[in-house]
């Protein structure tokens, strides 16, 4: 009976020394990321019978638990999957769409000179600085061109190099998270009881994780958390960790695609399942930004030589020889190739990530589509015009012959001028007897008004508004959606925070709350100290 | 409600941070005079104003191949009146004479026409500031009439773009003066002179439509047979027929000219106004404007100075400040 008086009051010292230790940890991680406040609750002990009844014997501590709600934490983390995808989609977006749409790196200006340029020659046909600023008018539009093309090139190569890297982190983090996945198990199986802190930490990985890629999670009974990535796809299932590496576009092979290794397959993850986080913005911004805007800016310079050359061959220089190519042939000769062919288009929708290899065998032109490698062979010309590809061909001087090729499709990179002098410039018409004509100028000038793109609806000009325009409202849904997925993440952070944060005050309060139950408890052994002393003296 | 101790300290930062990349914002507003930093800001507003450029510098190019247009048709209809002027004193000159005039009188007025047909013939062979020949055609290098006027009444050779039919002479250049609207700034005046045409070389043409009379060829002529004793007033009568549609040709070269000036400057004057109305229009949507611009940065600054206080004053709540 006496022991049973200090116990209980020894109890209440432990229970108030644990108290206030969960209130230090609390106050200790009040800056820990991820760290979800604990709370420690107290029993009665069970109590001793007397025969009056069942009388109390004190405290223990029944658990340290952590104030969490799942549904909240899961919130948090699918808008964050999107706000990060968002973001890094705008960011990279927003290059491009500043590339594009600025006046000293954009083609507007440079479209808009070159046919200045051209209406000064027609204006003054014989005028030698007409035809200079002409040839320089056509350098600068094609290194523009050039520019454009590099800068849209490496962007792609960096995606490239952005989903190696994410995929690396991806492999650092789903490591430590089957690592704590086998501690926290193995812990809670020895003690039975949840392990808070690991539990912590471990989801603060997944938080991690998941603004690289968007993972869903499942708890298994062992305590051990499984992550999927895409459709289902297994990125860590307990102790086992499922690499994810980056692999070339099977449709593609300028083009990286994560990969996930199970067992011996590998299973290519494209836009189509990875929805969200870093990854997921990097390979939508690829698909629906810079890709497009890659293709659109070949498609514009191609379809530029090729009509200015055709016109201009069609003229008469200064010395009244026939006109040469203006800018170098799209039809791009490969290696010895000193054949020519000259290119039409007919339908320009030709080069939506397509080029083609074109070379001269034996058997006649084979037509290899540069993504995939499928190769087709046409015996003629003739027999490859009528295949309806979006463009034909023709001979020029020289004539191809057998062993030579070609490549078509991959031309803003390498446009340049082929003309050399200013006499070269062809303003005459085909009939001229004189340098005084310019009717092949105000031809060539008429070509800033034709119609020849996207299927002969739009001219060159509008053809790159349409690029800027569609980059633009990409990067500005991207903005957009940024904002709406902060808003959204603060505001379930807010709501997780406020059942799962720490609070100084509440601490402060806490603290005083258990020192005086120490206070107290202390002050009821002392009581029970003294009565033992008047026990004590009772008998002495 | 339960509010965390990080979410509280951090409630008054959202406020801060937004307030201060607008007020960064319109920082770049005010300094590049533009309402849109990227087109993305707007890309409705991006594309007009992409069209709206596009359309200032075809316009722009077209207002500049106008005054082109209009410099040369002056410079034209200055000669060919001046060349009118003088046909039209050889005429009265040779109209006035009469066979029956004393020689010496007619030699004296020889010699005033010979002085006429070496202006007529310098007239025809006049280049722009440029140093192109203007009535050859496309041959602007080479002096396009050649006669030696010597009396020999030597046939005119002309060294220019032949001529193919006289409603519709070859060797003439347009230019554009608005989309699809193309003015002719050149004539070839072989229609009127009708000289032997020859390539550089010195070949007949094949195939010449010349058929008229040798303008500077009779001249010439009328030069060297005017003091002559068997002149005739039939002579006479010829030189001032030829004279005559030689006249009746320019004219009609002359009232096209001035017509052509006339459309020039009309399509100018249209130019001109719908270039600053464009302009305007791109000023409109691509300029910021600076006194709202400046309304807000104030706003913008009072607000986030509104958020300091407001930090600096809860930052520093806590009740461990009271305890102890």
């Amino acid at each position: 009976m006496a022991s049973g008086i200090l116990g209980v009051a020894l109890s209440g010292l432990n229970a108030a020394q644990l108290g206030i230790r969960t209130t230090e940890h609390n106050i200790a991680n009040v800056n820990t990321t991820g760290y979800r406040r604990q709370e420690a609750t107290f029993a009665a002990t069970k109590p001793a019978y007397s025969n009056a009844g069942w009388v109390g014997t004190g405290t223990a501590l029944a658990s340290v638990q952590q104030i969490y709600s799942r549904f909240l934490d899961n919130e948090v983390l699918r808008n964050q999957a999107q706000l990060s995808r968002h973001e890094t989609y705008g960011a990279q977006a927003t290059q491009i769409d500043k590339l594009l749409g600025d006046e000293d790196s954009g083609l507007a200006t440079a479209l808009d000179s070159y046919f200045a340029a051209v209406h000064e020659v027609a204006n003054d046909p014989t005028s030698n600085a007409a035809r200079q600023n002409l040839l320089s008018a056509g350098n600068n539009l094609a290194g523009r061109f050039n520019t454009l093309d590099d800068k849209l090139k490496s962007m792609r190569a960096n995606t490239n190099a952005d989903i190696s890297a994410i995929a690396r982190q991806v492999n650092v983090l789903s490591g430590q998270i089957a690592n704590l996945n086998v501690t926290i198990s193995r812990d809670e199986a020895l003690n039975g009881r949840s392990a808070n802190d690991l539990r912590d930490q471990r989801q603060q990985l997944v938080s991690d994780l998941n603004k690289l890629v968007n993972v869903s999670s499942i708890e298994q009974s062992d305590g051990t958390l499984s992550l999927f990535v895409g459709s289902g796809q297994p990125l860590v299932v307990g102790a086992e960790v499922y690499t994810m590496s980056s692999v070339s576009d099977p449709g593609d092979s300028t083009l990286k695609l994560p990969a996930l290794t199970l067992g011996s397959s590998t299973i290519t993850l494209d836009s189509s399942l990875i929805s969200g986080g870093q990854l997921g913005g990097i390979l939508a911004m690829r698909e629906e930004v810079l890709l497009p805007a890659l293709d659109d800016l070949n498609r514009i310079a191609t379809v530029v030589a090729t009509s200015v050359n055709t016109v201009h061959r069609a003229g008469l220089d200064y010395n009244l020889n026939a006109g040469l190519d203006f800018f170098t042939n799209p039809v791009v000769a490969q290696g010895a190739t000193v054949g020519v062919l000259n290119m039409t288009v007919t339908n320009d929708l030709l080069l939506d990530r397509v080029g083609y290899n074109i070379s001269l065998t034996a058997g006649g032109y084979d037509v290899t589509v540069l993504s995939t490698g499928t190769t087709t062979t046409y015996a003629s010309l003739a027999a490859l015009n009528a295949a309806g590809l979006g463009f034909t061909l023709a001979a020029g001087t020289p004539a191809p012959s057998t062993g030579e090729s070609w490549v078509i499709g991959d031309y803003a990179g390498q446009m340049a001028m082929e003309l050399t002098a200013t006499s070269q410039v062809a303003a005459a018409g085909s009939t001229a007897t004189g340098p005084g004509d310019n009717s092949n100028m105000l031809t060539l000038a008429d070509l800033r008004n034709g119609d020849l793109l996207n299927n002969g609806t739009v001219n060159f000009s509008e053809a790159y508004q349409e690029t800027v325009a569609s980059t633009a409202s990409k990067a500005s849904e991207a903005d957009l959606n940024t904002q709406a997925f902060s808003t959204l993440v603060e505001q379930a952070t807010a709501s997780q925070q406020e059942v799962s944060g720490v609070n100084l005050d509440e601490e402060a309060v806490n603290l005083i709350r258990f020192q005086q139950a120490y206070q107290a408890a202390a002050r009821a052994m002392q009581i029970a100290s003294s009565l033992f002393d008047e026990v004590l003296n009772a008998v002495r | 409600m339960r509010i965390d101790s990080h979410s509280f300290y951090y409630a008054g930062f959202a406020g801060m941070s937004e307030n201060q990349s607008g007020i960064a914002r319109l920082n770049q507003q005010i300094a590049s005079g533009k309402a849109y930093l990227a087109p993305k800001d707007d890309p409705l507003a991006t594309e007009k104003i992409l069209q709206l450029s596009n359309r200032v510098a075809v316009r722009s190019q077209f207002s500049a191949n106008q005054d082109r247009a209009a410099v040369a048709l002056k410079y034209e209809l200055t000669v060919l009146t001046e060349m009118r002027d003088t046909l039209a004193n050889a005429r009265s000159l040779i109209a006035t004479q009469s066979p029956s005039f004393d020689s010496s009188l007619r030699s004296a007025h020889a010699q005033n026409l010979a002085a006429l047909a070496r202006q007529v013939l310098s007239l025809a062979n006049t280049r722009d500031p440029a140093g192109n020949y203007i009535f050859g055609g496309f041959d602007t290098n080479d002096a396009p009439f050649s006669n030696p006027l010597d009396g020999s009444a030597t046939a005119t050779t002309y060294d220019g773009t032949p001529i193919t039919s006289t409603s519709d002479p070859a060797g003439t250049r347009d230019i554009e003066v608005d989309t699809g609207r193309f003015v002719q700034v050149n004539d070839n005046l072989n229609t009127v002179f009708q000289a032997t045409e020859q390539t550089d070389a010195g070949v007949a043409v094949a195939g010449s439509v010349v058929s008229g009379s040798d303008l500077l060829q009779e001249l010439d002529d009328a030069v060297a047979n005017l003091p002559g004793a068997t002149l005739t007033q039939a002579d006479i009568d010829g030189w001032v027929a030829v004279i005559d549609t030689a006249l009746s040709g320019l004219d009609g070269i002359m009232h096209r000219v001035s017509a052509a000036y006339t459309e020039v400057e009309d399509v100018r004057a249209t130019t001109r106004s719908l270039l600053l109305q464009e302009k305007n229009a791109l000023g409109d949507i691509e300029q910021v404007d600076q006194a709202s611009a400046i309304m807000e940065l104030q706003l913008r600054q009072t607000s986030l100075e509104a958020a300091q206080r407001a930090y600096s004053r809860t930052s520093g709540l806590s009740l461990f400040n009271f305890l102890g």
